[in-house]
């Protein structure tokens, strides 16, 4: 393992013969994967489903791995796509599933959570709950964006969409998610207020690796284009 | 400068996202600096991403069920496509009488290629030095002679040597219109044949075979790879309906060099 070769040699491997290669890299990936399917199916048994069907048609489709991306941007790319087709083919199947969402998602993020502390556990339901009120394209890119870190450039290569689309997304998405993440809100600055002055400091344990907003808005605003 | 009423959250998320034309972002900046409500909204939006950050910072590893099943799944997948490819490869190896090829009139025009199948069978080591392998060169020539364009400089000679570095044949992709269509969820280019016999070409390990899959003919569907043939590239075209394989030269991909039963 001291020599670990990287994600391309482990498919041009695969897709020379080596049995092994493609599970190895799977693994490499397969955490990563799984959080942006379950975020962006909101569905445990939806986002094992549509990860299978991805991955085993990767693993078939090798050849069709160009080089012009990562290889875990292609990975991303037909997980995602995998997704977004269960989801449609889910809402063409239950026209009346709305009333069911926030349960199933409380119930999935109370599964997921239940190793971690309370707080953690409340935000995962939390977020979750609101994913689910945008549209999947919404959801998508902001999966991607804010929960994953991926640059907007990138998250544009694995939706297959212009980066102007992945921003425009983001921007709707998160308006949506104002009033339906207030609640967490009013929490997070009360637990902020004990160290700041009540001034919006970002304080997420992380900061996204593509910060999508700053307060300095004067300095954003020069480079933008359109 | 014309004051505006208050922003809405799109209007101060497409800002804060660059997204907004100059002229309507220095309007809503301007207001912005003026309105406490709607800086609490670009607060709002700012902590938005860092709550949405702050989750996807934690840790949601795949279930081991998940990923149990999902690693049976892939090994099945990989031992049932190198499965389908062994008997065809096997049976090329080793060169059995003769069956006609004259269906390939027609069917060799149109190598038809889908890439249900995966990976490559790298077994086999290429050449072999075995008796079979000095009677079908014969027939290759033989064929070859007949129909194949102007050799590529280079690729004639070298080609016979395996593993040598002058063995980087220049490929001509085949032509744009080839009638290729699709029986599976994905169409093999052209252009994708001749980067997998590139990859053959200038492959230094004991590489047979790339860009294996199926294949439609005329006759039902097949298998199709692109192997090395006598050192050089060359397509490989089964036909489980007449249990017949053919060698095709990977430059035109219609001229015959081989073809046996299997």
């Amino acid at each position: 393992m001291s020599d670990a070769p990287d994600d391309a040699a482990l498919l041009q491997a695969h897709i020379d013969g080596d049995r092994n290669a493609f599970a190895v890299l799977v693994r490499r990936h397969q955490d990563r994967l799984w959080a942006v399917a379950v975020r962006t199916t909101g569905d445990r048994e939806e986002a094992a489903d549509a990860l299978q069907d991805a991955l085993l048609s990767a693993c078939r489709r090798a050849e069709s791995f160009r080089g012009d991306a990562q290889v875990s941007t292609w990975l991303h790319r037909i997980v995602v796509n995998a997704c977004l087709d269960r989801l449609r083919r889910r809402r063409s199947r239950l026209t009346e599933s709305l009333p069911d969402e926030p349960d199933r998602l409380a119930d999935l993020a109370d599964r997921a959570g239940r190793d971690d502390i309370t707080e953690v556990s409340e935000r995962r339901t939390d977020v979750m709950a609101a994913l689910a009120q945008l549209s999947e394209e919404q959801r998508t890119a902001l999966v991607l964006v804010d929960m994953e870190g991926y640059p907007v450039d990138e998250a544009a290569a694995i939706i297959g969409c212009a980066a102007g689309t992945v921003k425009s997304r983001c921007a709707r998405g998160r308006a949506k998610l104002v009033p339906l993440l207030a609640q967490y809100r009013r929490n997070h600055h009360e637990r902020a207020d004990v160290q700041a002055d009540g001034s919006a400091q970002p304080v997420g344990e992380r900061v996204p690796a593509n910060p999508p907003a700053e307060p300095d808005i004067s300095a954003r605003d020069t480079g933008s284009p359109q | 400068m014309t004051p505006i009423e208050h922003a809405s959250a799109e209007q101060v998320a497409d800002l804060l996202e660059g997204n907004l034309p100059a002229a309507k972002a220095m309007r809503i900046n301007a207001h912005l600096t003026g309105c406490g409500d709607c800086r609490d909204l670009r607060d709002a939006l700012v902590d938005v991403a860092a709550v949405l950050g702050a989750e996807g910072a934690s840790a949601q590893p795949m279930p081991s069920d998940v990923a149990a099943s999902l690693h049976e799944a892939i090994a099945a997948a990989n031992a049932e496509t190198r499965e389908s490819f062994v008997e065809v490869v096997g049976a090329v190896r080793r060169p059995s009488p003769r069956t006609p090829w004259t269906w390939l009139a027609g069917a060799a025009a149109a190598v038809v290629v889908v890439a249900a199948g995966v990976a490559g069978v790298r077994a086999l080591p290429q050449g072999g030095g075995s008796a079979d392998s000095a009677a079908s060169e014969s027939q290759v020539q033989g064929r070859a002679a007949a129909g194949t364009p102007t050799p590529v400089p280079g690729s004639g000679a070298a080609a016979q040597h395996r593993g040598s570095s002058q063995s980087r044949a220049t490929l001509t992709p085949l032509p744009s219109s080839t009638p290729f269509s699709a029986v599976g969820p994905e169409v093999v280019r052209p252009d994708s044949v001749a980067a997998a016999a590139r990859r053959l070409s200038t492959s230094s390990n004991d590489t047979w075979a790339s860009l294996h899959g199926r294949c439609a003919t005329p006759l039902g569907s097949g298998h199709f790879a692109v192997v090395q043939w006598l050192g050089r590239p060359a397509v490989l075209d089964a036909e489980p309906g007449t249990r017949t394989a053919t060698i095709l030269d990977c430059r035109t991909a219609r001229t015959v060099l081989y073809t046996t039963g299997y």
